[in-house]
């Protein structure tokens, strides 16, 4: 076994108890079943298929501490201006070192027909109905999260219900050597509507981990968009997993903007088990240095007539290594289905590299499904445009990359966060990698 | 205010200028004419900084400054501006945000100050009249799914807001229906203003119809053959280029 796995076990029998629900008998025996499935399929390696292209080594030899952190005795040593990015929204859930910090959030004037609940409450004090809520898992991380999760927070939005403005959940990693096991659950009830933006960051001095996963159940005819935002600093471990279902008619958009960690590895699942389901899944990531982002997604269509759509971009500079897989299957019985995929990639610097790779699994005769990837450079006879104009190199690139990626930007209906991301992609696109462009010319 | 000295170019080890010379003073049009492949559009790159040419010899002076030393955007800066044979078509990038960044980039080289948005909207507003660009066009990314014409336009548009001291114009002319051709040179008259100087590279007479040139080169196997007034122009379209060709050969 590995450190990573040694360790955890170890605090696991030692301390599982300790954890919320330690005392009640569904809890400890999901997590248990949990843990359980973790050890059995193991921490992956590159021989494993979903993971050759994504080396986690140095994760494998780390220890993270699960169980311990922040306590809520302690004070909070900063506020949200503090941090790299604006709160997008009134409502926000804040969670410091994977515990609720009521100090920094601002949930209290939640509209009617929206509830939020902290998950470590629920698992002290409604245990035997929620431990229903959580499925099983076959994947590693997603188990361990099940096993491990301290808190968290379950949205429940009553069947018709719109709500205006986002619902923000933040989750902040301030000390260092901990695993943040970070969970989020939307149930969006029939015909209901909500927005969700689930950001991760970590401040520079913590070399943490984050085990996420965000749980989105869209019943019948429900809208959820949901905007995933990871923000770790270049030294951190992230993994992210998402898992939509999505009932007749709903209509699941989830986003993916990775930006930071030094490893993380998101996946993004949708299962369309009703007709008239339609699912987006798009995504941006920008890797510099020694980053390595890898995004996998897997869309199942399960039913006839249901629509998928997946619109990935990816920026490699410096070393910087990305990897996009896009996984569509379709059942036997999912009749004219509708399924697209597009992975379009840029390489800024030479020692940059992505990995692309559409995965088809189609078991029914009668479908549409497209899927293209492309890799490439900025466009020299562009770059050159621009300069002839009067733009300096830098920014001439960076208007270039911005231009790349806006599509992806654009599509963001929170004006705050659209604002927000233009701005990162143009902050870090303007100085890096001036000279390897020149050499291509 | 432009010096072309004996300029030795090559691509890929292949010489496209073998020793030109040309100079332009302010407020002079000069029309550069030849055969395909003569080298005419190697030369107007040059001119703006485009990478991928070996200069192997020769000079190029601009009020004084070595050219070749500078980047293109810094040619921009110095007032050297290249309307060009095909522009690129940039999707994701407004038109007028590019053009924007472009006249402060230029203001900063020159230690102006940069526009404010209000400033530079009232430059793009007067101009947008005067060259009779479609205003629907300024708001869309830079040339991406604009005609021929459209494209040839916003060029003229562009050398408008830019006000370069030196325009060079690429085969603007080529793919132009007679409206459109009518519509360029209108535009590019009303920019003479007997200080600002233009080089009008094409293949073909027509053009200069509309723009009158003071001089007239004649571009052949990478040199400057003749050297005439605009009635040189009328000969070439008479008689095409082969005789001069010849001479050169001979020569």
């Amino acid at each position: 076994m590995n450190a990573f796995a040694e360790n955890l076990t170890e605090q696991f029998r030692q301390h599982a108890e300790n954890l919320p629900g330690g005392d009640k008998d569904k809890v400890i025996e999901l997590r248990r079943r949990a843990f359980s499935q973790f050890e059995t399929v193991g921490v992956p390696t590159l021989r494993d298929e979903d993971w050759k292209y994504t080396d986690i080594r140095s994760l494998r030899e780390t220890s993270y501490v699960a169980l311990g952190g922040r306590t809520s005795a302690e004070s909070v040593d900063f506020d949200l201006n503090d941090l790299p990015f604006p709160s997008f929204t009134p409502h926000v859930a804040v969670f410091l070192d994977g515990n609720f910090c009521p100090e920094l959030s601002q949930l209290s004037e939640l509209p009617d027909g929206i509830q939020g609940s902290s998950i470590s409450k629920l698992l002290e004090q409604d245990a035997d109905q929620f431990v229903t809520r959580i499925g099983d898992y076959e994947t590693a991380f997603p188990s361990l999260n099940s096993a491990l999760m301290k808190d968290g927070l379950l949205i429940d939005i009553s069947p018709g219900t719109s709500v205006a403005e986002p619902i923000h959940v933040l989750s902040i990693n301030r000390s260092g050597g901990l695993l943040n096991t970070a969970r989020l659950m939307i149930n969006a009830g029939a015909n209901s509507a909500c927005a969700v933006i689930e950001t991760h960051y970590s401040f520079d001095d913590s070399t943490s981990m984050t085990n996420a996963l965000t749980q989105i159940d869209a019943q019948q005819g429900a809208k959820v968009t949901h905007y995933r935002v990871q923000m770790d600093n270049p030294q951190c471990h992230h993994i992210g997993n998402v898992f939509a279902t999505l009932n007749r008619d709903a209509d699941v958009k989830t986003y993916s903007f990775a930006f930071g960690g030094r490893i993380a590895r998101i996946d993004v699942n949708a299962d369309l088990i009703g007709e008239g389901a339609s699912v987006t899944m798009d995504g941006l990531f920008m890797v510099n240095d020694n980053q390595h982002i890898d995004h996998h997604t897997r869309v199942r269509h399960c039913v006839g007539n249901t629509h998928s759509s997946e619109n990935y971009k990816g920026i490699a500079d410096g070393n910087g290594r990305g990897v996009f897989n896009g996984k569509i299957l379709v059942d036997q019985d999912a009749q004219k289905i509708d399924a697209v995929q597009s992975s379009k990639n840029l390489l800024l610097s030479d020692n940059a590299e992505i990995d692309t790779k559409p995965e088809l699994e189609i078991y029914a005769d009668d479908v549409k499904c497209a899927h293209g990837a492309t890799v490439g450079q900025l466009d020299n006879d562009a770059f050159f445009y621009l300069r002839s104009r009067g733009i300096d190199e830098a920014k001439a690139r960076s208007i270039l990359t911005f231009a790349f990626a806006a599509d992806i930007a654009e599509a963001v209906e929170i004006a705050p966060l659209r604002e927000w991301l233009e701005q990162i992609i143009t902050s870090r696109t303007h100085t890096a990698g001036i000279n390897e462009i020149d050499g291509h010319g | 205010m432009l010096e072309i000295n004996n300029l030795q170019v090559s691509v890929e080890n292949k010489p496209i200028l073998k020793g030109l010379n040309l100079s332009v003073g302010p407020g002079e049009v000069h029309a550069i004419m030849g055969p395909n492949g003569s080298g005419k559009s190697t030369l107007a790159h040059i001119v703006a900084g485009r990478d991928g040419y070996q200069i192997t010899g020769g000079s190029v002076t601009f009020n004084g400054k070595d050219l070749l030393e500078l980047a293109p955007e810094e040619r921009a800066g110095e007032g050297v501006f290249l309307a060009f044979q095909y522009p690129v078509e940039i999707p994701g990038v407004n038109n007028v945000y590019m053009l924007k960044a472009a006249l402060n980039g230029i203001r900063q080289y020159r230690g102006q100050a940069e526009l404010d948005a209000v400033e530079f909207l009232k430059i793009v507003k007067a101009k947008t009249k005067a060259v009779g660009i479609d205003n629907s066009l300024l708001n869309r990314p830079v040339n991406t799914g604009f005609s021929g014409g459209e494209k040839k336009r916003n060029e003229v548009f562009q050398m408008s807001v830019l006000e370069p001291h030196l325009a060079i114009l690429d085969e603007t002319d080529s793919g132009l229906d007679i409206d459109a051709l009518k519509a360029v040179g209108d535009g590019v008259n009303q920019l003479r203003d007997g200080k600002r100087s233009f080089i009008i590279v094409t293949h073909y007479q027509r053009l200069l119809d509309y723009i009158v040139p003071d001089f007239v080169h004649v571009l052949s196997n990478g040199q400057i053959v003749r050297s005439g007034d605009k009635n040189l122009a009328l000969e070439l379209e008479d008689r095409g280029y082969d005789w001069l060709k010849d001479e050169a050969n001979v020569g």
